[in-house]
């Protein structure tokens, strides 16, 4: 930074000069060229020197030239093309300050010396060249400024001596301070004029020209840089990157840089990074540690709207779930109860329709005769004792009885569904042993009956007895099951 | 040096201490990091362009931290906290960029 105030007023050193030796060649020329590379040529900042031009209006106002000069260095900084409105921490306030400074007295030091020359009408007519009245500084006070300068880009001078510089040329005008300030301005207004007619031999016209050349182009690097959102308010800088020395100082500045030294600045910079280390390794444990903590009130509504919403959708889709399952568990229980019942029914009516062999405990009774004499009744009778007694399966023979079973027939051949039965015939019947063999064998019952027709009976009670014999049903053709409900 | 030391220490310290953000300052805190990276990306441009100087950086470091947190907080209070909060953080993210552009360039010519 120290060079580059270096190389500012360097700077202002060579466009003094430029315009002090272009004017001894071509006065109008001159103010135009250098007016390329002074960014502080906004018409505004000189207006006002320019308005201060009429003596008799402004001069007895603007008697301090001290608070003038810095208002329209403000202004020169805030207005320059380069200004971008933001505070960028890179803004050197202090060097933008400090530059118009060293101009502002400058015109008021050639001023002085050009106001015996120059009639006061030219002041509004030079007006747009009047930037360039800040060149003169090198030229004007060669005591101060201009034996100050040299020095200062020759060895990269700290800032404290731009300082000094600008200190200086302050006091070089307070020495001139008595000069009556109207004169002063006119005198800036046509400073072109003045320098030449005060330091026309000192260069050649040549390199008048040049300088400005220079000066313009690192004012596009660093318009261009501005560009950027650089936003630095020193638009008199453009002399500051110097091409030869900005390509290698970017590294070796920062190699400086690296260099330890316990400077005030280098201490509070390096407090102030370690304020932001602390502050960004604080953020970041927060906001790993805790995601919730650092929400706003209503992110956290939101948040709670939405896992509240979630949290009901779920719950519903759960409950579905659990009555969808609760159905299909009940609806196969009572898929399976009925398949229960239904194979239990179709035992039992297997068996009672005789399309199912059986077995249990029973009775086998033995019906003979010595010659044809039981009867189709008496064989009826016997079969309704047993019904009656709670057989529950019966055979007669390798017949089956079932409920549309009859007896027909004459003693001897008695038939049983179409089948003619051969004595003797042998009864199996599943049911309570004692129960059915008492009720045959009470006095006047079936056995009795056996009896009066002239054959035998005996009833053995038995602990299994297998009704093997089947009977084919025909499928109902008319009767049809009436449906459940009914 | 000293400030690459003091940016070590910081975060040593940040890690070492561990300490909890009060609640009222959760909002904001990162709002100041990144505040205050964009100052010191300013501090590294403006050093680079040699222009760097303490004053302007300790000025602008503070009054950015605190402009930033100013701004969520008056966003906070307005009940556009959020978007305040993002609106910083886009301005300050183009210009940590932009800067960042400018390094670049002044280090690498590119």
């Amino acid at each position: 930074m120290t060079t580059a105030d270096g190389r500012r007023d360097a700077a202002h050193g060579g466009d003094a000069g430029a315009a002090a030796r272009a004017s001894d060649g071509t006065p109008d020329e001159t103010p135009t060229d250098a007016a390329v590379p002074h960014d502080r040529a906004v018409p505004d900042d000189r207006a006002v020197p320019d308005d201060r031009a009429v003596p008799d209006e402004h001069a007895p106002r603007d008697d301090g030239p001290g608070h003038h000069a810095p208002d329209d260095d403000a202004r020169g900084g805030g207005t320059g093309p380069e200004h971008t409105p933001d505070d960028d921490a890179p803004d050197a306030l202090g060097h933008d300050d400090l530059a118009p400074d060293d101009a502002a007295p400058a015109d008021r030091a050639a001023g002085h010396r050009g106001a015996d020359t120059l009639p006061p009408d030219d002041g509004p007519a030079i007006d747009p060249r009047d930037p360039l009245g800040l060149g003169d500084i090198g030229l004007d006070e060669p005591d101060a400024v201009a034996a100050r300068s040299p020095v200062e880009v020759g060895t990269a001078g700290e800032p404290d001596q731009t300082v000094d510089v600008t200190r200086r040329v302050r006091e070089v005008d307070d020495d001139h301070g008595d000069v009556d300030e109207t004169v002063t301005q006119h005198a800036a207004t046509t400073t072109a004029t003045t320098t030449a007619t005060t330091t026309a031999s000192s260069a050649p016209p040549t390199t008048g020209p040049a300088v400005p050349v220079i000066a313009a182009d690192p004012a596009d690097t660093v318009a261009d840089a501005a560009s950027d959102g650089a936003g630095r308010a020193d638009a008199d800088a453009p002399p500051v990157p110097e091409r030869p020395a900005g390509e290698r100082s970017a590294w070796a500045r920062l190699a400086h840089a690296m260099r330890p030294r316990t400077t005030t600045g280098q201490l509070l910079t390096a407090a102030l990074c370690a304020l932001l280390g602390f502050a960004l390794v604080v953020q970041v444990r927060q906001s790993t540690d805790t995601q919730l903590g650092s929400l706003r009130q209503d992110d956290l509504v939101r948040l709670l709207d939405e896992t509240t919403t979630r949290a009901d959708e779920l719950a519903r889709e759960a409950a579905d779930l659990q009555r969808e399952h609760d159905e299909l568990l009940s609806g196969s229980d009572r898929q399976q109860a009925a398949l229960d019942a239904a194979r239990r029914n179709a035992a039992t009516q297997g068996i009672l329709t005789g399309r199912l062999p059986a077995t249990g405990p029973g009775v086998r009774v033995t019906l003979t005769e010595t010659a044809p004499s039981i009867r189709a009744a008496t064989m009826l009778h016997v079969l309704e004792e047993l019904r009656n007694a709670g057989a529950e399966a019966i055979q007669v023979n390798d017949l089956r009885v079932t409920a549309s079973s009859a007896f027909t027939g004459a003693p001897g051949e008695i038939v049983l569904d179409g089948v003619t039965l051969s004595p003797p015939y042998r009864w199996l019947v599943i049911g309570e042993p004692d129960t059915i063999a008492t009720a045959l064998e009470i006095p006047g019952g079936a056995v009795a009956k056996v009896r009066t027709d002239g054959g035998r009976g005996t009833v053995e009670t038995l602990e299994r007895v297998d009704v093997t014999a089947l009977r084919e049903l025909p499928e109902p053709v008319h009767a049809t099951p009436v449906p459940d409900g009914r | 040096m000293i400030a690459v030391i003091g940016l070590v220490l910081g975060v040593v310290a940040g890690l070492l201490i561990e300490p909890t953000v009060p609640a009222n300052l959760q909002p904001y805190l990162p709002i100041a990091v990144v505040a205050a990276l964009d100052a010191l990306f300013g501090g590294l441009r403006a050093f680079l362009d040699g222009i760097f100087d303490e004053r302007v950086f300790l000025t602008s470091f503070l009054s950015n931290v605190v402009v930033a947190a100013l701004i969520v907080f008056l966003g906070d209070q307005l009940g556009v906290g959020s978007q305040m909060t993002t609106a910083v953080i886009v301005v300050l993210g183009i210009r940590i960029f932009s800067n960042a552009a400018s390094i670049r360039r002044h280090l690498f010519k590119a």
